[in-house]
């Protein structure tokens, strides 16, 4: 409430102290803008006529302060023709005029209704707080995770180069003594034969043996680490040819089971292919393996179903269970017994991170003792 | 003029620190057709102070070469014997364990003039050493000028 006159305040007081407000007097302009400095004011009752400075004059000051800019005005004035002159410049901020002698009713209606304002953009304005504070609180949970999960990325990425490393020096330090256990064996059996009895013989025999299985073992881990780590970049691939060259590779088992291996027509691609060739060196180790009593018959095959090459080797081997599909594919898991088929069940695992660092698939179909047919994918766009 | 350089006796040096290896080498190596001298060393030191101690004398003409070995390893005997103008056009043939490709390509990256694997299977192993005795002490050797 600004008014030079002590009376006019009075009054004013009167009419508005039902209202339950902290209700503040201000003798002059001056002390008006002092007050509304150091507070933030529902309303501002002015009166348009006062001596040094008047209700206009204050008015422009009150709206160029930052804080009492959106203060709302009321101005109160004797002079009928006024309102228009209080008004200019004010057409946006809210701005009410009242001639004396007011209404007191109205008056204090004008003075809820902004009361009520002032509170609402209050209200809105803690709102607007609170959401900016957990904005914030947000996007700095986000910008730490996300530093998080680089981090463990990185860590990830700095493990798995660590553990290729590991397997590579590992595969080394292993095979030698394997080597050396292998080579003095082969002396002692070989350069004294009749120290040995025949028992003895085929303990070294079986010695031999598993330590030949351990080096199988230790290159078949040694592969499966190292695929995805360091590998070469796709290049186009002949199919036909690596499928060629892989049965180069089998010629001996292939001739000595008098195998009848097949192949359709096979599409060049773009893979790896080291790891193509041994995926087909596997699958097609295994249908020849798995033959039981008749001799192999294996067909390799491709058909292009629009996004993707589907190759297959089928065989009319002794068969999968259906309950079994799944566990072929998982590290280590074997079917049979090592005296039935040899093997460390690491074959088809390794095909399956092949094929899947392909973009592809792979799985099968089988009847038991009928035979089985593996079949992978590798999508158009690798 | 050939049976003057086949006259001439070579020499090998083997650097190979596990024993039952270096057996085997050298059983392998004797059994070659090339006349020659074989001075057998089991780590790098020994190797460069062999190599240094002939570097302005004769020289081996062939260095048969392990990776693994103790206080100075293979490829800095390698990486020093292929940096000295006065050792380098000696072969050196790389014979190790490892089948790595980044031990490959670091080997010949130092200048190794061959890689071998060494063959798990002990006839496969001396087969191994015979084809390089063969090959890099041999008349045909391409090396060897006329």
């Amino acid at each position: 409430m600004v008014d030079d006159e002590a009376r006019n305040l009075l009054s004013l007081e009167a009419v508005l102290g039902g209202l339950d407000q902290d209700l503040v007097r201000a003798g002059s302009g001056k002390e008006a803008l002092r007050l509304l400095e150091q507070e933030d004011f529902s309303v501002v009752l002015l009166d348009v006529h006062m001596p040094v400075m008047d209700g206009i004059e204050t008015a422009d000051l009150i709206r160029t302060r930052e804080r009492s800019r959106c203060t709302p005005i009321i101005f109160l004035t004797a002079d009928e023709r006024s309102p228009s002159q209080v008004s200019r410049g004010y057409e946006s901020g809210a701005v009410e005029y009242l001639i004396k002698p007011f209404v007191p009713d109205v008056l204090r209606q004008k003075v809820k209704v902004f009361i009520e304002l002032f509170q609402k953009t209050e209200e809105i304005r803690c709102l607007n707080v609170e959401l900016r504070d957990s904005n914030a609180g947000l996007e700095e949970r986000v910008f730490e995770r996300t530093k998080d999960l680089e981090l463990r990325s990185q860590d990830l990425a700095r493990s798995n180069q660590d553990l290729a490393q590991f397997a590579a020096a590992a595969s080394h330090d292993l095979q030698e003594p394997l080597r050396t256990i292998n080579t003095y064996l082969q002396l002692l059996s070989r350069d004294s034969p009749e120290r040995f009895t025949a028992e003895d013989r085929e303990t070294i025999g079986i010695v031999i043996d598993s330590a030949r299985r351990m080096r199988q073992l230790i290159n078949d881990l040694l592969s499966f680490s190292q695929v995805g780590i360091g590998g070469q970049a796709p290049v186009a691939v002949d199919c036909g040819l690596l499928v060629d060259q892989v049965l180069g590779q089998l010629k001996e088992v292939i001739d000595e089971k008098k195998a009848e291996v097949t192949l359709g027509p096979l599409p060049a691609l773009r893979a790896e292919p080291a790891l193509l060739g041994q995926v087909f060196q596997n699958l097609i180790g295994n249908a020849l393996k798995f033959c039981g009593d008749g001799a192999p018959v294996v067909r390799v095959g491709a058909a292009d179903n629009g996004v993707e090459w589907v190759f297959s080797v089928a065989d009319q081997g002794i068969g999968i269970e259906a309950d079994q599909f799944d566990k072929v594919f998982k590290l280590f898991s074997r079917l049979h017994s090592r005296d039935e088929y040899p093997g460390n069940g690491l074959g088809l695992s390794l095909c399956k991170k092949i094929v899947e660092r392909h973009a592809g698939r792979i799985w099968l179909e089988s009847r038991f003792g009928r035979g089985t047919t593996f079949f992978f994918s590798i999508p158009h766009k690798g | 003029m050939a049976n003057a350089v086949l006259a001439v006796s070579k020499e090998v040096l083997v650097v190979e620190d596990t024993a039952i290896d270096l057996r085997m080498i050298l059983a392998a190596l004797n059994a070659g057709a090339n006349r020659k001298t074989i001075t057998a060393v089991t780590d790098g030191e020994q190797a460069l102070a062999h190599l240094n101690l002939q570097a302005h004398g004769a020289k081996p003409d062939l260095i048969l070469l392990d990776l693994n070995l103790p206080r100075i390893d293979g490829w800095q005997v390698l990486g020093a014997c292929k940096t000295d103008p006065a050792l380098k056009a000696i072969p050196v043939v790389v014979f190790t364990t490892s089948l790595a490709d980044s031990d490959v390509k670091r080997c010949y990256a130092l200048g190794a003039n061959s890689f071998v694997t060494k063959p798990y299977d002990m006839d496969a192993f001396q087969g191994a050493v015979e084809m390089i005795e063969r090959y890099w002490l041999g008349l045909s050797a391409p090396w060897i000028r006329s």
